[in-house]
């Protein structure tokens, strides 16, 4: 990761119904985050908090 | 607001509902004539009319939603904008596939069609079923990412947005934004929500603008 683009925003992502299942995305810029949170192991509504 | 949309299929008609919804006017039209519309119009009931493109047009925020191969011969035929709002739902998908805007983005490509137009990018990461949804669920909001190089035309779209019930994201200007929300890209078929109320962009991105 570009050590320039860190800033200690995170995105956290948990789909409806399991909200135990949570991601969080931390020291990312927001495309390294939504590439995280949208993984193609990752389903259903993705809830974002910034 | 007068909101005139170019185009009558499944992204008009889900965004018509949503505006009329929400208090708004709109205008639709289609390249085979207003007369074509008048079953539709009926239907969204008597806040819709339906009027040539070139008069559509002249609203102040218009909506572009028509096909790909159809955007050039649309935007070509239309009179010269004078800083009207241009919503972009347009996906650069085409009769062979997915079409390369090399370096830039769709979006560009209709801001260069519609020189004294306002583009805003929009709508575009959303499966119109999703979209045609309610907004609102469970204090979360749907989210429609908007993308733009004009901040007030910007600010103006997702002032729009969330008066129908959704969250908006700026993704920042029509290059950057507009391809990480058009189809084959990241945020293109997820369906995102946020806390609401919620900050409109995340800071982290936006500084890299």
């Amino acid at each position: 990761m570009d050590t320039q683009s860190r800033t200690g925003q995170q995105i956290i992502q948990y789909c409806y119904g399991d909200p135990n299942e949570v991601l969080k995305v931390e020291d990312a810029t927001f495309e390294q985050a939504i590439t995280a949170v949208t993984a193609p192991s990752k389903t259903g509504n993705i809830i974002l908090k910034f | 607001m007068n909101i005139g949309i170019i185009g009558a299929g499944q992204v008009a008609q889900a965004f018509a509902h949503k505006a009329i919804g929400a208090g708004h006017t709109v205008i639709l039209s289609s390249r085979r004539g207003p007369d074509n519309l008048a079953a539709l119009v009926e239907g969204l009931g008597p806040s819709a009319t339906a009027a040539t493109p070139a008069k559509v047009a002249e609203n102040p925020v218009v909506l572009l939603a028509v096909p790909w191969p159809e955007v050039d011969a649309a935007l070509r035929s239309l009179p010269t904008w004078h800083g009207q709002i241009l919503i972009d739902a347009t996906n650069g998908f085409g009769e062979n596939g997915l079409v390369d805007f090399d370096d830039g983005s769709s979006s560009e490509t209709v801001a260069a069609l519609a020189p004294g137009a306002h583009v805003v990018k929009a709508m575009n990461s959303l499966f119109m079923a999703n979209f045609a949804l309610e907004p609102i669920s469970d204090g979360f909001r749907r989210v429609v990412f908007v993308a733009g190089d004009d901040s007030a035309a910007k600010t103006e779209v997702a002032d729009l947005f969330e008066s129908f019930g959704f969250a908006s994201i700026d993704l920042g200007t029509l290059r950057k934004g507009g391809r990480m929300q058009a189809v084959g890209s990241t945020l293109a078929g997820h369906d995102f929500f946020l806390p609401w109320p919620a900050p409109r962009s995340f800071p982290a991105f936006n500084g890299e603008r």
